[in-house]
């Protein structure tokens, strides 16, 4: 009885596992093998470099025209033994100007993937109130260009196609505040220029390289793949549901100015300048919140997409942690320090995304 | 012994970030002052005192293509602020910084054309104790092989004051 129980239940899930087979193999069947068609996007966005999505100490004196920005994307066949993908953003501001904000290239070649995206925005720094810096000086011109780089090396997941991991590394150029400690208290001496609490540098750099890793959910769910935080619920060929895409980095943060602070503080104020680039480590995540809605057909997918998108750069010094070795001695020398929350980048923004491969 | 060794690393760590400053540690000391008698204008920390009575006569030559000058506006007036840089026989040019160093305005006429700033000296702005009413000039060049003699003066019209 035992043993029968035991062949009914075999050949039970026998049965199963065949006509399961069945299916699958006509479900595969129903559609084209997404790795032989072409992506292409087209995404509509805020923005990127705003005056709202500028973070930091400078947030009262950085200036950015408001604009939203067009982007486009298209990808060859994962198939195709040599893999391009490149897109581009094109920035129109409140002012009526259309500028390139961005542009993306990536090539897949022998299973190593390398990608590159770049963004850019011209800046302004103001004064809080009319044409007064309050204890501020701006060293160089106030005009500046934030900048973006990002490059990455890495590959896919065996068996998680739309993941891929490795090295990345990130540029960022904004404006930045250093901090300037001298032993005069009342800022300076008679007939002298004043001694400024801070030293902006309009671009700021900040280089992080680390490990990189990244998951594209609007493609997975317009193939049936496997995201990342990705839930969609199945209705014939339609596909719905919620999805968080991410692109990580963490290591290494290394910063430093555009400027010669040596010179400038020497030229200044007469004093010998005590200033260290600051080193520590940092983290950078782009994320997309997005509602998916995907479509297959049996030789085209379609997908569209909507929420929340934007960037997270921050990092930590080895200062914060282990302190400083910067001492101003006496009244010859002065110390600068970058401020606290000028290491961070948050961008977000509203974007609508629509996708076709074909 | 992982959570042993885990232990001691957190306890170094806490001790090492208990005793740490992030900020530059300052002395109390104000000897050394900077003194700039001995610069050159060639710099801010350098730049001659300018006078409203008597204008600047110098020149700019490849090997002194910027100079740095200072004056202060005494009284506690608002009013006028002329700059003027004449005579000049090449393209030099005139930038106005206030007390913080920042640029406040500017003449960067092309060719030898006469460099005049004009702006609105506001009394309450530059309002500190030791450096009230204090401006830089600075004089300069793009062009390395100019040499040029200058006449740069300014002038408050404190009969315009209000």
């Amino acid at each position: 009885m035992k043993i029968q129980s035991l062949s009914l239940a075999s050949a039970l899930s026998s049965a199963v596992a065949l006509s399961s087979a069945f299916v699958f193999s006509s479900a595969a069947n129903a559609y084209e093998d997404h790795r032989n068609m072409k992506f292409t996007s087209y995404t509509f966005k805020h923005s990127t470099w705003t005056e709202d999505q500028y973070v930091g100490d400078l947030k009262e004196v950085v200036n950015f025209a408001d604009a939203v920005a067009h982007a486009v994307e298209f990808r060859t066949p994962e198939n195709a033994k040599f893999k391009l993908n490149v897109g581009a953003a094109v920035r129109s501001d409140a002012n009526g100007d259309t500028e390139l904000e961005s542009l993306l290239g990536a090539v897949e070649a022998g299973g190593v993937f390398i990608r590159m995206e770049t963004s850019s925005a011209p800046g302004y720094i103001a004064p809080e109130e009319g044409s007064i810096f309050d204890n501020k000086y701006v060293a160089g011109e106030r005009g500046f260009t934030a900048k973006y780089l990002q490059v990455n090396i890495g590959k896919s997941l065996d068996h998680w196609p739309a993941a891929r991991w490795g090295l990345g590394y990130i540029h960022v150029q904004q404006p930045g505040t250093l901090n300037m400690y001298t032993t005069s208290s009342d800022g300076g001496y008679s007939g002298m220029p004043n001694y400024p609490d801070a030293i902006i540098d309009p671009e700021y750099q900040h280089d992080l390289l680390g490990i990189w890793l990244d998951v594209d959910n609007l493609q997975a769910a317009m193939h049936d793949g496997d995201g990342f935080m990705l839930a969609m619920n199945r209705k014939g060929g339609f596909r719905y549901g919620w999805g968080l895409t991410m692109d990580m980095i963490f290591g290494a943060l290394k910063s430093h100015s555009s400027q010669d602070l040596d010179k400038i503080v020497k030229d200044n104020y007469g004093l010998d300048l005590e200033y260290n680039d600051p080193f520590g480590i940092g983290w950078s995540i782009t994320y997309r919140l997005e509602f998916i809605t995907a479509y297959r057909m049996p030789s085209s997918n379609f997908g569209l997409s909507f929420g929340l998108e934007g960037r997270a750069f921050q990092g930590f010094y080895s200062e914060d942690f282990f302190g400083t070795s910067l001492s101003v001695d006496d009244g010859s020398e002065a110390a600068l320090q970058l401020g606290p929350g000028d290491n961070m980048v948050f961008q977000y923004g509203p974007f609508v995304r629509l996708a076709w491969e074909m | 012994m992982l959570h042993l060794r885990s232990g001691l690393l957190l306890a170094a760590m806490s001790l090492s970030l208990a005793g740490c400053d992030s900020y530059p540690d300052i002395s109390d000391s104000e000897r050394n002052q900077p003194d700039p008698s001995e610069a050159s204008n060639d710099t801010f920390f350098g730049a001659d005192n300018i006078t409203e009575e008597r204008p600047v006569l110098a020149t700019l030559s490849s090997d002194n293509t910027i100079d740095h000058y200072k004056f202060t506006i005494f009284q506690d007036y608002n009013g006028p602020l002329t700059v003027t840089l004449s005579g000049i026989t090449g393209d030099a040019d005139i930038e106005l910084y206030d007390f913080n160093l920042n640029l406040v305005s500017w003449s960067r006429t092309a060719d030898t054309s006469e460099e005049v700033i004009e702006l609105w000296h506001d009394a309450a702005y530059n309002s500190g104790s030791y450096d009230n009413g204090l401006y830089f000039i600075r004089v300069y060049t793009r062009d390395a092989g100019l040499i040029s003699d200058y006449t740069l003066e300014w002038d408050f019209d404190q009969g315009n004051a209000e």
